[in-house]
């Protein structure tokens, strides 16, 4: 169980039929087939991750030691030692803006991506919007889907006149509009392929349906139309709502339309249903943590994978997240196991949480590197952020953060190194660096001082 | 110049801050702030509490003139009551102020934040449109197609504000949630065509062609657009739903199934999805409400679902502007099942009860918790708030009763013999160790962490549900307890507690908090009595701030029925913010009192808490959006 692959015997998951439906089903690597012989193959598209862990870490047990190219792993970052060359270990970076007087997590959590304090109140106000979003704004224009915001808890309510969902929420469309975390592994895969077909089953039973989806255009564009006429009786607060809804519309539009929308069966999406994750009975989730997450990252990767999205978020767990994790030998509560008291039953059942959740990322990785792509593999076409924005559990510091950058970057990336600024940076000038990768080029972002150097 | 700046202000501020104001210059001299006060602030909070130097996240600098401290009442709430209770300015202060000056402040901070006239500063808040929760869009379905679908499972969970997921401000409506919509609204109308009944309930017999068939289309599309909506719908919407339906024809498609696409998007409209209430251009205050919004914001308070077919009458014949008839709709509503909606989603959220789901006790240490017993432990607090709700009994029952529910697991965890089986059943109960919330497995459960209980978090759950005061943030630099114990492996938790109380940075809050957590030691993390831990005795006795010593869960129980205003202060506090969607503002306070001095008149019942919110100023009023 603590091997990384963290599956359980009784697995829900078929991890062979995944495979399948990732190595061989999917073999076809990003719109090759879809390229004229004559054309120059273009180039696969840089795909960005944040992979979020909360509560902090054991910071002794995840800093190499020494820096440079032959840094020993530690413990906690043991499980990812297979891609070294696919990994910067990036030390001392800090995001002041996770600092909040009070309260250590709720920053932490609505903060870190954002790149601004949030709002103390309980109707959530984010400090702007978070780099993922911003990303998807230019990335997304390309595909059927702009981003996936994932996780495997839901919210809850908020403490100390914070709103909750700063605790479970990364991923900020507007300063009050959170993008939704999404948790269920049937919804998602049923979201992000099946539900690409543009008529439902009843539809294909009448026969006398036309198949041209001019109907269901019809009734986007009444409703679409409705709306506009609806807005001018709203505040500007519910306009901004409205849109949001209008821009989901839009997104129903161009499914049935098909436009931009990959071809089932070019990308073998059709064998992929065939293939498919096996799901927990019913609407549950599945109940080993390492079965869920695995679901939710094997969905995300077969995302990336088919172009389906290029910007994603991940949460291992929210903010003060008070999971226990019974099956790796951590029965506490996370968030009180992590006031740790520097009690060394603590510190070991933190370190194995800290070591499960970089075996489950370890695992992911492997996946992307399976997968061919262009010349090389996924993995290389990535640039994923991996890290929280506590640093200590029990002191809540914001400096000093555990951040690793994973993926090849698209050949842009130098790595297998542990980098360590030396002084305090700002956690923002990584961000400014991963966007300017995916050609999204900013000038600042939150407290950054420029793109972070020595990483290429 | 600084008076015309702040005439300036003042022109964009509330109208109820503007009353207040008028009422607080005539009790005080205007110039007293600047005079009087602020030489006293500036030697006495702001050292600490200022744009630079904000201890506790506190800065009582910014605020420059009245109307600025009501805009941050809650902050100066707190200070009022820290330097009544001499909390502040700090004992290590060096500066401290003389009896006299301690007073003026009290009385300054005490006139300006809490001199409300009820009379003249009603005020139904900002106007903002609700979507359904998921909750209510469910039922929405349901009551519209008689199906009971639950098709928001596959929905993203809604955000949480104030406790509850009903809130205006946090009802957003994301890009992913359309899409959702747009999958449902094609689930619930495929299960429609596989139910032939349904289907028939909805559609009726397809007619004759021609004119007829137009006729049929159209009374059905008016009958289920003006249920979805909860309001009758403008012929020229009609008009528009109707081109679908010509459309679908001339496409060949068969009577029944050309309705379809009407119904495809009448459920995917935003008249559907959110409760938009009617504007008046012409009114620059407040005024009532609509009958039909009136209809929906009682329906979906009371039973988390669109009116039924009595209140839209009753709003048709405009009666609901009629307090008696708004109050006996309220009380008919009440007494329908329905309202056990109000149990799921008001108490279920204020009592923090949905967090049981997912709480997970140590398999190893707790093998009695079984998914079965988790259900039965879920099930009393639901029949018990059930029966204070659909009973209207006294809301102190919520405290402590001598009745509860139980089935055979939970009652040999209870330890109470002569009940057997599965089923839950109404148990009389012998003493007071449980009955009442606070000592329902349940609650203990899921206020303790997996291995163990946990002193500070029922503290704190009891504070901040049951007396409304939720404790302070703690710093965010916990020093470890440890320091000065080492590592003694063999510590109670009570002795660390003990040691939380002498570690001055945690001593204020922990005062209060830890006591009232304590008084519920004897209780194990699945809320088992247990007389010892750690091979010694359990000592659950304590002491408030206020004094009051007791000794166990049974005296702490007596302490709070004692203190019962303070619960049902809180209490409704949270079934107004539950009721309105939003946070509370000032002005709603004279409703708070107003729903007090019903508790008082009725005995406690529930239903003076909610008739008084329903008919309540804020619930009745609205008014016109900023654009």
């Amino acid at each position: 169980m603590i091997d990384g692959v963290g599956h359980s015997a009784s697995a829900l998951v078929s991890r062979r039929a995944v495979l399948r439906g990732v190595g061989v089903a999917l073999a076809l690597p990003w719109l090759e087939s879809a390229e004229p012989a004559s054309a120059a193959p273009s180039k696969p598209p840089l795909r960005l991750g944040f992979f979020y862990l909360p509560n902090g870490v054991v910071m002794d047990r995840w800093k190499p030691t020494t820096t440079g190219s032959d840094f020993a792993f530690t413990q906690i970052l043991k499980p990812l030692e297979p891609f070294r060359s696919r990994l910067l270990v990036l030390s001392d970076l800090a995001a002041d803006h996770c600092e909040a007087r009070v309260a250590g997590h709720e920053n932490a959590g609505g903060g870190f991506l954002v790149g601004a304090t949030c709002a103390r109140s309980e109707e959530p106000k984010a400090g702007g919007i978070s780099v993922d979003q911003l990303a998807a704004r230019v990335l997304g224009e390309q595909t059927p889907v702009d981003c996936l915001t994932l996780g495997v808890e839901s919210g809850g309510r908020g403490e100390f006149g914070y709103s909750g969902t700063y605790l479970s929420h990364l991923s900020w469309r507007s300063p009050t509009s959170p993008a939704p975390v999404e948790i269920n592994p049937r919804q998602l895969f049923t979201r992000l392929f099946r539900g690409w077909r543009a008529r439902s089953p009843a539809q294909e039973r009448s026969a006398a349906q036309p198949a041209d989806g001019s109907l269901d255009r019809s009734v986007l564009d009444l409703v679409r139309e409705d709306a506009w006429s609806l807005r001018r009786t709203l505040g500007t607060r519910d306009r901004e709502k409205l849109d949001d809804y209008l821009d989901g519309l839009r997104t129903i539009e161009r499914r049935i339309a098909g436009g931009g929308v990959p071809e089932p069966d070019r990308l073998g999406v059709g064998e992929l249903a065939d293939a498919a994750p096996a799901f927990p009975q019913g609407q549950d989730l599945p109940p080993v943590y390492a079965d869920h997450v695995n679901l939710m990252l094997d969905i995300l990767v077969l995302a990336f994978q088919a172009d389906i999205t290029r910007v994603a978020t991940f949460m291992f767990g929210s903010e003060k997240s008070d999971r226990a994790y019974p099956e790796i030998g951590a029965p506490g509560s996370h968030h009180s196991t992590s006031h740790h008291g520097n009690k060394p039953e603590n510190l070991s059942a933190l370190t194995l949480i800290n070591t499960h959740h970089a075996s489950l990322f370890a695992r992911m990785l492997a996946r992307l590197q399976q997968i061919k792509e262009g010349d090389g593999t996924l993995l290389d076409q990535v640039v994923f952020c991996y890290g929280g924005g506590i640093s200590d559990g029990a002191w809540h510091n914001h400096n000093n953060l555990p951040i690793l950058l994973a993926g090849g970057g698209g050949g842009t990336l130098k790595g297998g190194r542990h980098i360590a600024f030396g002084r305090k940076t700002p956690l923002c000038n990584l961000y400014l660096d991963m966007l300017a990768r995916c050609g999204v080029s900013l000038d600042r972002f939150g407290d950054s001082t420029g793109r972070l150097a020595q990483l290429a | 110049m600084r008076v015309l700046a702040k005439a300036v202000r003042m022109a964009g501020i509330c109208l109820w801050a503007a009353v207040l104001l008028v009422g607080a210059e005539v009790d005080v001299d205007p110039l007293s702030f600047d005079r009087r006060i602020a030489p006293l602030l500036d030697t006495l909070c702001y050292p600490c509490h200022n744009g630079e130097k904000t201890k506790g996240d506190v800065n009582l600098k910014q605020d420059q003139d009245l109307r600025q401290i009501i805009d941050h009442r809650a902050t100066w709430q707190i200070a009022l009551k820290k330097l009544r209770a001499s909390e502040m300015p700090p004992a290590k202060a060096q500066v401290q102020p003389s009896a006299a000056e301690r007073a003026q402040l009290v009385g300054f901070i005490n006139r300006t934040i809490n001199n409300l006239d009820c009379a003249h500063s009603a005020d139904p808040g900002a106007a903002i449109a609700r979507r359904l929760t998921h909750a209510e869009y469910d039922n929405a379905l349901r009551d519209l197609l008689g199906l009971d679908l639950r098709l928001s499972q596959s929905f993203p969970a809604d955000g949480v504000s104030f406790g509850f997921d009903n809130n205006g401000a946090a009802l957003t409506m994301p890009p992913v949630l359309a899409e959702r919509y747009y999958d449902a609204a094609t689930a619930a109308l495929d299960a429609l065509w596989s139910d032939p009944q349904a289907r028939a309930h909805l559609i009726g017999m397809p007619p004759g062609n021609g004119a007829g068939e137009e006729a049929a289309a159209r009374a059905i599309i008016t009958r289920v657009a003006t249920r979805a909506y909860r309001h009758p719908v403008e012929p020229v919407h009609l008009d528009r739903l109707m081109t679908l339906f010509r459309m679908a024809r001339r496409q060949g498609l068969p009577f029944a199934d050309a309705v379809r696409p009407m119904l495809q998007a009448v459920l995917i409209s935003p008249r559907f999805l959110v409760r938009i209430e009617e504007n008046r251009p012409d009114e620059l205050g407040p005024y009532p409400l609509g009958a039909y919004d009136m209809a929906s914001r009682l329906s979906f308070f009371l039973w988390s679902s669109p009116p039924d077919d009595v209140l839209l009458a009753a709003a048709a014949a405009n009666h609901l502007s009629r307090p008696e008839e708004l109050e006996g709709q309220a009380r008919r509503m009440l007494a329908d099942p329905r309202a056990r909606a109000l149990g799921e989603h008001f108490a279920g959220q204020w009592l923090q009860l949905r967090a049981l789901e997912g709480h997970r006790p140590d398999a190893t240490a707790f093998p009695e918790f079984t998914p079965g017993l988790k259900q039965a432990m879920a099930e009393e607090a639901r029949l018990v708030i059930d029966e204070v709700i659909m009973h209207d009994h006294p809301i102190t029952e919520l405290i402590d009763a001598d009745y509860t529910y139980l089935n055979g697991d939970l009652a040999r965890l209870y330890g109470i013999a002569g009940v057997e089986g599965p089923a839950m059943r109404r148990v009389q109960l012998a003493d007071h160790r449980r009955g009442g919330l606070l000592t329902m497995a349940a609650v203990l459960t899921f206020t303790a962490d997996p291995l163990r209980s946990n002193i500070p978090r029922r503290g704190n759950y009891l504070l901040s549900a049951f007396l409304g005061e939720p404790p302070q943030s703690p710093p965010p630099v916990v020093p470890p307890l440890e320091d000065s114990a080492g590592h003694d492996a063999q510590l109670t938790i009570r002795e660390m507690i003990d040691l939380h109380r002498r570690n001055p940075d945690c001593a204020a809050c922990h005062a209060k908090i830890d006591p009232l957590g304590i008084g519920l030691e004897n209780y194990d993390a699945i809320g088992r009595w247990q007389d010892q831990q750690a091979g010694k005795t359990i000592d659950a006795s304590g002491s408030l701030p206020g004094g009051e010593v007791f000794d166990g869960s049974v005296a702490l129980k007596r302490i709070l029925l004692a203190h019962r205003t303070a619960f049902a202060r809180s209490m409704s506090s949270q079934l107004l913010i539950y009721a309105l969607g939003r946070g509370l503002i000032y002005p709603d306070d004279c409703v708070l009192d107003d729903m007090l001095a019903a508790l008082e008149r009725s005995s406690y019942r529930f239903s003076a808490l909610v008739v008084t919110v329903v008919l309540s100023f804020p619930f009745t009023h609205r008014r016109n959006p900023d654009s």
